[in-house]
């Protein structure tokens, strides 16, 4: 029994070992040349909305990152050039917010907390 | 018209995770008046100077601007009026950009960054390990000891099989050797030692951090290995109310309940409550004894939090009452002829603890602040033919106070403290009685000359009653060659009075003789026949990498630790399997821990962990020479991976983590005097446990979950020896290496309120 456990041991420590310096060199020598960045508005007012509207761009293809800001409405995009903006913004649409290139899902924004009823009046939060 | 000359002045706060991936660059842009008033600028342009991409800023000051690779790292900023200039921007900064008439300093800046569950702080100069209740979720059961089961870093364990009480290891050493604090004020500690991991239930815990190595001076002397402090939830809380219930296979029940209420916007309060029971017994293995005592907990707590930002005066106040009951040992459907081996453990306990402190309104820097402390614990424990009662009470004070030489790059924090323990025990029917009375003082300089390096030297001096005077220095070292590198070194000294009998519980579960020190020699006044205190030389090093790939972070974390110990009392079960004699080390007693630790985010969403340890642990053993040290794994590994559904959805998500977790040969004691059918091997194999869990999220008040522990159903075999006849000079159930209860279903629910 004893060999058994022992042969995964070693290799998991060299596996661990090799992981680990490949990554920290793949990390400074990774400059993501094919990837994209892209950003336009995206209407919403409160932390909730940001989580929703972020998690909502990672879903569509492609996209790597996604940051929005609340002041601004702003949201950027980085992604392999698969990523195509408006299918981000229909999917954020489907979360039910509001973009420069699309309107909200209107089921979808029914659906959405009252603090996020941006386009009832609710002010920014 | 006066000519006005622009300057741009930027602090960096710490950009956390490095290498050009962050993705947006945000600000703010104001203009210093003459009488030093700052306002915020509208209509500034700010641009790439790459790129021409542009933004403008809006009526706050406030900009915000998309980062990608063609765009370049300058920034520049135009007013009419102004003179334009540019910023070289590191990414993920977050920019305060002045402008003014005249050269002067600029004020501070907050950098976001996505939150890991665990994580190790690279601005503190110890290597703290930050776990967050989001990480605890994962581990859905039931109270601190079993907050560590994604946590490379401790390991827990049972200690026998009857009792149930639960050990932690942490750097190859027992738990004993590592200071438990709840809020900085030392916790688990003295007769506490047993059960007290499980006095803290899991769902009031806000977050635990896990510091290696020697700790700081100002927490007392007592911390060998690290620290892990314990943050309960507060009544600053963001949630209003928190309710939990968990049940599980063994029919283990829990209730646990946290409520706050703001009373002014000074004072506010908060409740705590839990209750939890396993009412039935089971005996899966069929030895007549039951895998784990029945019994019951009840704990209340309440808290009061005061804040008073214009007299700088802020204030806890926190009281903690608690009822522990424990049954165990043979079910009672036996039909044997003798007695049943049975154990009863009651606990009861009363904790008050208090901080008071004071920020001089001028001087962020200076501070003065106490900490207060009153436990009463008492235990009564009948473990077989094992009597053993016991009572502590405890006084604790730290008064504080923090201020710098010249600037803030020489920091210091000064002090005094003052302890008092009343120690009452009586095992079968022997009295010890002792106290301890030790006042001390404590000096800890910090030295940040700038945001790469620090070190932090601290030195305490206390004098105890019975010991004499008692010298710790402490030494940490951190230097951060990038902002994703940090190294670290610690170095030393711990002491601690050693608890033989509350210490080595577990083992009463057995027939052995026990012989604590030399009995009959008084010689000197020490408790316990002349036991001596153990003390303890500490000192690591580490390496620490942040990294992204991909625009997904991870890190990589490895150090060793090397543990030696100058005195030590140690439990000796390899004499005989009839005896335990506990005496005061004579030659090397040492650990040696190495920990590769690795986590990146694998896919969109899916985290994943590895971590590998490698244990070293060796004491000179009467007689015997230098053996490993009992029950310490020579090592572990463990993988975690956990997935979170999108967020995008009000309808809610999924979560969902599995964990395997190898544990590798231990050494038994020695059982070969024994007749052979009441023998033991002299290490046990190496095991795997897998875990896992799904919670189902159905909004941010209500969320489900659901998880198996121990998968493959791995138990240790036997548990106990000679479990045929329990008063036979074999019986022992406390040689405990592995599960006893095998693969175990649980259910829970949390409600929140924000």
């Amino acid at each position: 029994m004893k060999s058994i456990y022992k042969i995964p041991h070693t290799i998991i420590l060299t596996l661990l070992m090799l992981f680990g310096t490949a990554l920290s060199l793949s990390a400074q020598s990774d400059q993501s040349k094919g990837n994209q960045t892209i950003s336009f508005k995206v209407y919403g007012v409160c932390d909730d909305c940001k989580e929703r509207i972020e998690s909502a761009a990672m879903d569509s293809k492609g996209v790597k990152k996604a940051e929005w800001d609340k002041q601004s409405n702003v949201l950027v995009l980085v992604g392999s050039p698969k990523m195509d903006k408006m299918k981000v913004a229909k999917s954020v649409s489907k979360a039910g917010y509001h973009s420069e290139y699309m309107e909200a899902d209107e089921k979808a924004f029914a659906k959405l907390p009252g603090c996020c009823q941006y386009e009832d009046g609710v002010e920014k939060h | 018209m006066k000519t006005r000359s622009v300057l741009i002045a930027i602090l960096l706060g710490v950009a956390w995770i490095g290498y050009g991936q962050s993705i947006s660059v945000k600000g703010v842009v104001m203009e210093e008046r003459k009488n030093g008033s700052l306002i915020p600028m509208e209509f500034v342009t700010v641009y790439w100077q790459k790129s021409s991409t542009n933004t403008t800023t809006d009526s706050t000051g406030y900009f915000f601007i998309a980062h990608g690779p063609e765009d370049g790292d300058v920034l520049i900023f135009q007013f009419l009026g102004y003179t334009p200039d540019t910023v070289k921007v590191e990414p993920g900064q977050y920019l305060s950009v002045v402008f003014k008439e005249q050269a002067s300093q600029l004020d501070e800046v907050v950098v976001g960054y996505r939150k890991r569950t665990t994580e190790i702080s690279f601005l503190d100069p110890l290597q703290v390990q930050n776990i967050s209740k989001d990480e605890l979720f994962k581990a859905a059961c039931c109270n601190l000891s079993e907050s560590f089961e994604t946590n490379a870093t401790v390991d827990v364990s049972f200690t026998d099989a009857v009792t149930g009480a639960k050990q932690i290891q942490m750097l190859g050493l027992s738990g004993k050797y590592t200071l438990i604090s709840q809020e900085q004020i030392p916790g688990v500690r003295g007769i506490a030692n047993p059960f007290g991991m499980v006095y803290t239930p899991g769902a009031w815990i806000e977050s635990i951090q896990i510091s290696k190595g020697a700790g700081s001076v100002v927490q007392g002397y007592e911390s060998m290995t690290g620290q892990i402090n314990v943050e309960v939830k507060k009544p600053a809380d963001e949630d209003k109310l928190l309710l939990n219930g968990y049940f599980n296979e063994s029919t283990r029940a829990e209730l646990n309940l946290f409520s706050r209420a703001k009373l002014s916007p000074m004072l506010s309060t908060a409740f705590l409550g839990h209750y939890s029971a396993r009412p039935t017994e089971h005996d899966r293995n069929n030895d007549s004894f039951m895998d784990m005592p029945t019994g019951s907990l009840l704990t209340l707590a309440n808290k009061w939090d005061y804040h008073n930002n214009k007299s700088g005066v802020e204030g806890q106040l926190n009281v903690q009452w608690l009822q522990d009951r424990k049954e165990g040992g043979q079910t009672d459907h036996q039909e044997h002829h003798h007695p049943l081996y049975r154990t009863k453990i009651d606990a009861d306990r009363i904790d008050a603890y208090a901080k008071l402190g004071y920020v001089f309104a001028d001087k962020r820097y200076n501070s003065l602040g106490s900490q207060w402390g009153f436990t009463r614990h008492t235990q009564q424990a009948t473990i077989g033919n094992n009597e053993y009662d016991a009572a502590q009470t405890s006084l604790y004070g730290n008064w504080l106070y923090q201020s710098i030489f010249g600037d803030t790059r020489h920091k210091y924090v000064t002090g005094l403290s003052f302890r008092y323990e009343d120690y009452d025990e009586t095992f079968r029917g022997t009295k010890y009685d002792f106290e301890e009375i030790v006042p001390g003082a404590f000096f800890e300089y910090t030295y940040v000359p700038d945001d790469r390096f620090t070190l932090v030297a601290g030195i305490r001096s206390d004098h105890h009653n019975l010991y004499g005077w008692l010298i710790n220095p402490r030494l940490h070292l951190r230097y951060a060659p990038s902002e994703s590198t940090v190294f670290r070194a610690s170095a030393g000294s711990g002491m601690r009075t050693p608890l033989p009998f509350a210490e080595n519980l577990g083992w009463m579960a057995s027939s052995r003789e026990w012989t604590v020190g030399k009995p009959g020699q008084t010689q000197n006044n020490y408790p316990y026949n002349g036991l001596e205190m153990e003390k303890a030389w500490n000192m690591g090093v580490s390496v620490t990498q942040e990294f992204t790939l991909d625009y997904r972070s991870g890190l990589l974390a490895v150090d060793f630790f090397h543990t030696r110990f100058t005195d030590r009392a140690i439990p000796d079960l390899d004499i005989s399997p009839q005896q335990l004699v506990v005496y005061n080390l004579d030659g090397n007693a040492y650990a040696n821990t190495f920990q590769i630790e690795a986590q990146y985010e694998v896919l969109k969403r899916l985290d994943l962990k590895v971590a590998y340890k490698l244990q070293d642990a060796q004491i000179a053993y009467q007689d015997k020479g230098l053996r490993r040290q009992i029950f310490t794994p020579e090592s572990r590994f463990f993988v975690n991976l956990s997935y979170i559904s999108s967020l995008a959805l009000y309808k809610g998500h999924w979560r969902i983590n599995a964990t395997a977790h190898y544990t590798g040969q231990q050494r038994i004691p020695d059982t070969y005097t024994n007749p052979e059918d009441f023998q033991l091997k002299s290490q046990s194999p190496g095991y795997w446990l897998f875990n896992s869990q799904l919670t189902r999220v159905f909004s941010k008040q209500f969320e489900v979950y659901i998880g198996v522990e121990n998968i493959a159903n791995y138990k240790q075999a036997p548990v106990i020896i000679d479990a045929e006849d329990p008063f036979s000079p074999y019986f022992d159930s406390g040689l405990i290496w592995g599960p006893i209860f095998g693969r175990e279903w649980y259910v829970g629910f949390r409600y929140m309120l924000k």
